[in-house]
């Protein structure tokens, strides 16, 4: 008895757990298939699609209380700092409570690049939105950049993506 | 496991946190320092009711809240009570992952105090929960994803 490898097509004997043709593993076959519309969104669609937000940047120079000033003002929880259009780090609500605290006033001059979280874990424009909850998940992050090739597209955070279930959910019934 | 299930379990099912609760006079310095030792998102602004053991939530304060306290250079020494969101949205034990994804997403909550019939603080539902719970139900989804779909291109544009 055998099937097809859906990898690479050649014969493989069924319950092998590699195709000897080309090596792949084909132990997750038995998983089953994605069994909802909104699962194989999460699959298919990119996180472009999530609309990313375009960031609000501000210099590695900027003072920490004009970046926690701004991000009052714009209602935002994550800001990008960028030197000349390229991203150097993040500063979310996380940062400030963690790096800031009780001496916001004592160090409101200081740079925020000396309280950012300097190469924060990103996403592909390519992606699948299923990565950026994955990796959400693993990291612990509410926001992830998104970048096409080295040009920062979007900030997208926790809350796009339950925006995203609840409109197909209920786009599902 | 199909998606409407999230319409039929329950936030327990969510990892919702212990709630952390902190009296009304407590100060805003204290309340800082005590969210970034116990990398709490949030705390619970209780005080005590009449009965024995009675426990009223008056306000919840976040690290949206805390942002804002620090942007403004907020006196440290005062009382939590005057920087809290007083009368925050609470749910039940009751309340489905749905209809907190449904608060979540509609109202930009991260934090939600879930409360017993007497009003009484017995936990915290989480956006990182909420999260962790997605992650749970859709097992398939998580499993297909990086080694190959995300593999293959990169090798061929380097090729």
């Amino acid at each position: 008895m055998s099937q097809a490898c859906p990898y690479c097509g050649a014969d493989v004997i069924e319950g092998a757990d590699v195709c000897d043709e080309c090596q792949h593993s084909l132990t997750d076959m038995s998983l089953p298939e994605p069994t909802s519309e909104v699962e194989r969104g999460l699959l298919r669609d990119l996180v472009t699609e999530l609309s990313p937000h375009k960031p609000l940047t501000v210099p590695p120079t900027a003072t920490i209380g004009e970046t926690l000033a701004k991000m009052v003002a714009e209602s935002i929880g994550c800001i990008v700092v960028a030197d000349g259009g390229k991203m150097v780090g993040i500063f979310t609500e996380r940062d400030a409570l963690l790096r800031v605290n009780v001496d916001a006033v004592k160090l409101a001059d200081r740079p925020i690049s000396s309280v950012m979280t300097p190469n924060p874990a990103t996403l592909r424009a390519e992606d699948k939105i299923a990565l950026a909850l994955q990796r959400m998940n693993v990291g612990g992050y509410r926001h992830l950049p998104i970048l096409d090739g080295e040009e920062l597209v979007g900030v997208i955070s926790i809350r796009d993506i339950l925006n995203y279930l609840t409109e197909h959910n209920a786009a599902a019934g | 496991m199909s998606f409407l299930s999230l319409h039929t379990d329950r936030v327990a099912t969510a990892y919702p946190e212990p709630p952390l609760i902190v009296a009304p006079d407590a100060t805003l310095s204290t309340v800082l320092l005590l969210m970034k030792t116990q990398r709490a998102a949030s705390m619970l602004v209780c005080e005590d009711g009449p009965g024995d053991g009675e426990c009223r939530v008056l306000g919840i304060f976040t690290e949206r809240d805390a942002l804002r306290c620090m942007a403004d250079g907020s006196e440290l020494d005062q009382p939590i009570s005057a920087v809290m969101t007083a009368d925050p949205q609470t749910i039940t034990e009751k309340t489905t992952v749905g209809e907190v994804i449904a608060y979540m997403s509609q109202h930009g909550y991260r934090n939600l105090p879930i409360v017993d019939a007497s009003g009484a603080p017995t936990g915290m539902a989480v956006v990182r929960g909420v999260v962790h719970h997605l992650v749970d139900h859709f097992p398939n989804t998580i499993y297909t994803l990086p080694p190959d779909p995300a593999k293959s291109p990169a090798e061929r544009e380097g090729a």
